[in-house]
């Protein structure tokens, strides 16, 4: 909302050398929040005065030109050469002498007047239009002051001013208007501010308009309140030029003064209010739900067709208005119109809010009506609207006024006790404090007992009224924070919790999730963080279609682009788009990794399960010590080497089980591993497939890995069971194998280090050659013989040996090699 | 055969040890000196022929310098070692190591710990909740009924339902949420840190993410103050961004507190008035969060008396924390996870 300061002047005294920055400081502080501060009018005080056009004479040589003798308050008045069309004498206007910084006419650009000669005629002077004084783009004319602008001021006092941008809270409702701002920096100025209620008095002078009107209201809940005023005789034409000029300042358009009236005085004291030509609303009013089948054409001509839940203004022949959102063409006020009837109402705020929406109608006056107003303020917005139409449209009111008003809502009364009070801000203000800032801000102190200064938590307790336009106040706590946030938040002493420290409430998932982002950073993978958000057509190139069809996707109702409809149900995607952008971004050698939520459907209805995965992914080159990219590109082994390393770190032995063939989608059938410990299976890891890496317009071999975290905490040991380090030597002997190639080395490593003998065995070449025999290959082992309690001779390691290899010649068919 | 001769011999021997410039050398001269028939086994062989009283004397004189030239043999040995060390080829500490790999945590995810970290040894516990939710846990619970105007605050994504009876889903707007799930199953005193991913359906520029994280913190316990709000987070503040930090309150509205304020911090980055700074602008204060004291009826919804306990919940976000420290100036650099960007965190 764009505050004016001169505008807001009329309801509050400011003093007159106030510093704005403090004040929108202050402001900001206790009340709503500014969020710029936009000054018009620094120009020179001595410079640029007003002046009073003494004479306007032809300029001797120039058709357009004239010449204009200016009175400025100065030791004589000034002769000037003007271009402007509408000069003319006895005006009042905006002068600058040279000297006087101000906006080129011509190019718009900053630019310091200077004494010229044109067309052989000295002017060391300049009648100003708004262009030269930056306040428009418009150079036809000169400004015209009012007449009674006193001659020699400061322009700087009359056009000049300070608008403030104020962001209001959706439960101030009554600080969306001049004297609800008005009100907050009276309180906040302290020492008796002053706050000026606009004028509502008016002369009656029409026939009573009871009996000629009718207004009932169906439903109080959804209006409740509803005055009808009626000024005759009007003639509908401009407003005059301030009302205009602050409609502007506070960013409306100017239209008539009949319609520029009802928003001046919405701007002025929060109430929407809307205009009807009287002679077109027929017979009674009435304000009800839409009935099947109504329609309505509003004033921007489109026809509406009405849902049930649409509160209306009716007349006889049917809907004339949408309530608080926007009024009928048919009834609209126009040039001709002459009698005005002006309503001012108090609709539910649900409604408004609903319909302005639904209709995609929102507007200054819905969103005045659906923070809530107070159903006592039409009345004082009727009659202001009313007395300015009397006043400035040069009408006749008619006697009295329709108020229907069923239910009258009294204030509400709110006991706050001084121990809530002590106990919620957790500092004492006394008790008279707490008064006065209660009754600068329009509170009744009903009754007070707020206990002694010096003894915090004893002492009765502060009922008090609200003031009528204060619609948030409902609980004590409520009138707390009127205290604390005037008191000032300053006051309050940064305090240390007491108390007990809550039982630890321990999160084994999320520390389990924290453990492995930093295994695998630590193993030299990067940590990334994509968007939960994909496409069915991005996830359809890492999940097969019938699985994507059966876990199908959270869809949004609404999205802001076309790449976010659906929540994700694996990150292998984004890994992959990550990862194709990285390898673009010309980085030889890219390991990633996230840690992130997928989200599975359940049942509809329900909250889908989220699930914590990891996933990641390893491609491009080695890169040697010299930072120089090798020929060797990054292999399944190497993304495995990460994991290993980071399974190491969470001391969990993991076995690699190849998968099946086509068994894992996006992956190459025989390079593909399910991640297991004992009979869970907590992930996967392969080569993805060549196909699957075009979709993401990736052209170099990629291994990914994806860890669900829930199955790997169920599977995390708990205490690590310490074995004692054998005290005696340990025999090394190498073993080489020649076996079928489907054989497994871990299959071979598990039966070695199943002799109680061999503490180790580690596989330390595979080797293939054509003398070995076709489908063969050669798997060479290292082997420590080591046991707790005495030491083993070599003797005794060729026994174990011997009878290891008979084992694994009957299970594998593996002969030494020779 | 005398003593004269024993001195001759050790003289020979130490020239000759000054002169031996290398291990085999050394070999040499002790083979020569003190070996089978090295000079000085030689006169010591020869000490029989002597008389007994001179015998003694030459034999005792000689053990003394064959002990002292072996302990010359065994200095000199160490002094050639040493000249050795010192003038090895001099190596180009300048040259690059054999490199590790390296990895490091997304910069949000490190300031993430940090916030929580930081309020873990305050005694706030890290828990988590849904990323999607019910309208009436992330609005409904919190008092902001539909059609509520504070609803503006927050642009939601909604998902689409299968049939209208089943209950409206989001991606919630913000961690708050937690509250009430947390407040609805456990019994006070409470203190939780709720970290996670939140969503708002708005446009994207240098300031606003559609997807961000927060941290939002919920403490409820008898007697808790604004002034234990504020105690808490200016010692959060003072941990994070340096001890001399304050905070500064002023008046807010969030329709689940009462009283509702935002947070600045004073600013760590200029004196406090330099209109320049990329920080605060000159405003001296940067806010980092929205606070208050939990409303009574939700306290009261958890089925706790709110007469007898209060609390505090505030709520920040991480990246605009991240971005604080860091002095970045684009919170679209986060998530866009270009490997130059993320590598120097």
């Amino acid at each position: 909302m764009l505050v004016s300061l001169k505008w807001l002047r009329d309801y509050v005294d400011l003093p007159g050398d106030l510093d704005v920055d403090d004040l929108a400081h202050r402001l900001t502080m206790a009340s709503a929040e500014v969020d710029g501060i936009h000054r018009i009018g620094a120009w020179d005080r001595d410079l640029v005065r007003v002046g009073h056009v003494q004479r306007v004479e032809p300029h001797p040589d120039a058709d357009r030109l004239r010449l204009v003798t200016v009175d400025f308050g100065g030791d004589a008045p000034m002769r000037v050469v003007c271009g402007a069309p509408n000069v003319a004498e006895g005006q009042r206007i905006a002068f600058a002498r040279e000297g006087a910084d101000l906006i080129d006419g011509h190019t718009g650009k900053p630019s310091r007047l200077k004494k010229g000669t044109i067309r052989g005629v000295e002017s060391a002077g300049m009648v100003l239009s708004e262009m030269e004084l930056g306040l428009s783009q418009s150079h036809d004319g000169i400004i015209v002051l009012p007449a009674d602008t006193p001659i020699g001021i400061p322009v700087a006092d009359v056009l000049g001013d300070t608008i403030l941008d104020v962001h209001v809270w959706p439960n101030r409702a009554d600080t969306m208007n001049l004297v609800g701002i008005a009100r907050e920096i009276a309180a906040i100025l302290g020492n008796g501010t002053a706050i000026h209620e606009p004028d509502t008095t008016y002369v009656e002078g029409g026939a009573p308009i009871a009996g000629s009107l009718d207004v009932t209201i169906e439903d109080p809940a959804l209006c409740a309140r509803y005055i009808a005023t009626i000024v005759e005789g009007v003639t509908v034409g401009p407003s005059p030029e301030w009302m205009q000029d602050r409609l502007r300042a506070a960013g409306l358009r100017p239209i008539s003064n009949v319609v520029d009236i009802t928003n001046y005085v919405m701007l002025e004291l929060g109430q929407p209010l809307h205009a009807f030509d009287a002679d077109k609303v027929r017979g009674n009013i009435a304000v009800r739900l839409a009935r099947a089948g109504e329609t309505l054409r509003t004033l921007d001509g489109v026809d509406r067709a009405l849902t049930p839940d649409t509160l209306l203004i009716t007349d006889d022949s049917g809907p004339i208005a949408l309530a608080g959102v926007m009024g009928g063409e048919a009834t609209e006020v126009t040039a001709s119109t002459t009698r005005v009837l002006l309503e001012a109402a108090r609709f539910d705020p649900v409604s408004v809010r609903r319909t302005s929406f639904r209709l995609a109608l929102r507007s200054e006056a819905s969103s005045r009506f659906e923070r809530g107003l107070s159903a006592e303020l039409p009345e004082h917005a009727s009659r202001r609207a009313t007395a300015l139409l009397v006043e400035l449209a040069g009408g006749t009111a008619r006697a009295g006024r329709i108020d229907t008003y069923p239910a009258p809502q009294p204030a509400a009364e709110v006991t706050l006790t001084r121990a809530r009070l002590d106990t919620l801000i957790g500092v004492h203000i006394d008790t008279t404090e707490v008064e006065a800032i209660l009754g600068t801000l329009g509170f009744a102190i009903l009754e007070s007992d707020g206990g002694s200064a010096t003894s915090p938590g004893t002492g009765g307790a502060f009922r008090v009224r609200a003031p009528w336009w204060r619609t948030d106040i409902a609980i004590d706590d409520d009138i707390a924070e009127e205290v604390v946030r005037l008191a000032g938040y300053d006051r309050l002493p940064p305090a240390a919790i007491e108390g007990a420290i809550p039982a630890w409430e321990p999160s084994p998932l999320l520390a389990l999730r924290e453990r492995v982002r930093d295994a695998l950073a630590d193993a030299g993978m990067q940590e990334i963080i994509t968007y939960s958000l994909t496409t069915n057509e991005v996830l359809a190139r890492v999940i097969a279609p019938d699985d994507l069809a059966r876990i199908a996707p959270l869809r949004l109702r609404n999205t802001l682009s076309a790449d976010r409809e659906v929540m994700r149900p694996t990150l292998r995607h984004a890994v992959l788009e990550t990862m194709s952008r990285s390898l673009r971004a010309e980085t030889p050698a890219v390991a990633i990794f996230e840690a992130a939520r997928v989200f599975l459907p359940t049942h509809a209805g329900t909250l889908p399960d989220e699930r914590e995965h990891v996933t990641g992914a390893v491609a491009g080159v080695e890169v040697d010590r010299w930072g120089r990219a090798t020929d060797r590109a990054l292999d399944f082994f190497d993304a495995k080497g990460a994991l290993d390393a980071a399974f190491a770190a969470l001391r969990l032995t993991v076995a690699y089980h190849p998968a099946h063939a086509n068994e894992q989608f996006g992956f190459l059938p025989n390079r593909v591993a399910r991640l297991h410990v004992g009979d869970v299976e907590i992930g996967v890891i392969g080569e993805v497939h060549p196909d699957t890496l075009a979709a993401f317009d990736i052209d170099r071999p990629v291994t990914l890995f994806e860890i669900d975290v829930p199955w790997l905490l169920e599977v995390l040991p708990g205490r690590v069971a310490v074995h004692d380090v054998s005290r005696f030597p340990a025999v090394e002997q190498d073993l080489a194998l020649v076996v079928d190639e489907p054989v497994q080395a871990d299959a071979v490593r598990a039966i070695l280090e199943g002799s109680p003998l061999v503490a180790s065995a580690r596989v330390f070449d595979v080797f293939r050659d054509e003398r070995l025999g076709a489908g063969k290959k050669s798997l060479a082992f290292s082997i420590r013989y080591q046991v707790p309690n005495r030491t083993l001779t070599s003797d005794d390691a060729a026994k174990e040996q011997a009878r290891l290899l008979k084992r694994l010649e009957r299970e594998f068919g593996a002969v030494q090699r020779a | 055969m005398t003593a004269q001769r024993v001195a001759e011999v050790e003289a020979d021997a130490r020239a000759g040890l000054a002169a031996a410039a290398d291990e085999s050398a050394l070999e040499a001269w002790r083979t020569g000196v003190l070996g089978r028939s090295g000079t000085l086994t030689s006169v010591l062989r020869g000490l029989g022929a002597l008389p007994e009283d001179e015998r003694r004397a030459v034999g005792a004189a000689a053990n003394t310098v064959k002990q002292a030239l072996e302990a010359a043999l065994d200095a000199r040995r160490e002094e050639l070692r040493r000249g050795a060390l010192a003038s090895m080829e001099a190596l180009d500490v300048t040259l690059p190591g054999r490199p590790m790999g390296v990895g490091r945590l997304h910069p949000v995810t490190q300031v993430r710990r940090e916030i929580l970290d930081i309020f873990a040894r305050l005694g706030f516990a890290t828990v988590e909740g849904p990323e999607v939710e019910l309208d009436d846990y992330n609005f409904g619970r919190l008092r902001i009924p539909e059609h509520h105007p504070a609803r503006d605050m927050w642009d939601t994504f909604w998902l689409e339902r299968e049939s209208p009876t089943d209950p409206a889903m989001l991606l919630r707007t913000h961690t708050s949420p937690m509250q009430i799930r947390f407040i609805e199953t456990h019994d006070p005193p409470i203190r939780i840190a709720v970290p996670g991913r939140c969503y708002r359906y708005e446009a994207t520029d240098a300031t606003h993410e559609w997807m961000m994280q927060q941290i939002e913190l919920l403490a409820v316990d008898e007697g808790l103050s604004m002034a234990n709000l504020k105690g808490t987070l200016q010692e959060f503040a003072r941990q994070m961004f340096g001890p001399e930090r304050r905070v500064l309150m002023r008046n807010s509205y969030f329709p689940f507190v009462e009283p509702g304020v935002e947070l600045s911090v004073d600013c760590f980055a200029c004196p406090g008035n330099d209109p320049a700074c990329p920080v605060c602008r000159g405003s001296g204060w940067i806010e980092i969060m929205g606070a208050g004291m939990v409303h009574p009826e939700i306290i009261e919804a958890a089925g706790f008396d709110p007469k007898r306990y209060t609390g505090f919940a505030a709520g920040m976000g991480v990246e605009r924390v991240t971005m604080l420290k860091y002095g970045i100036t684009d919170i679209r650099a986060f998530y866009s996870n270009d490997p130059r960007f993320l590598a120097q965190f």
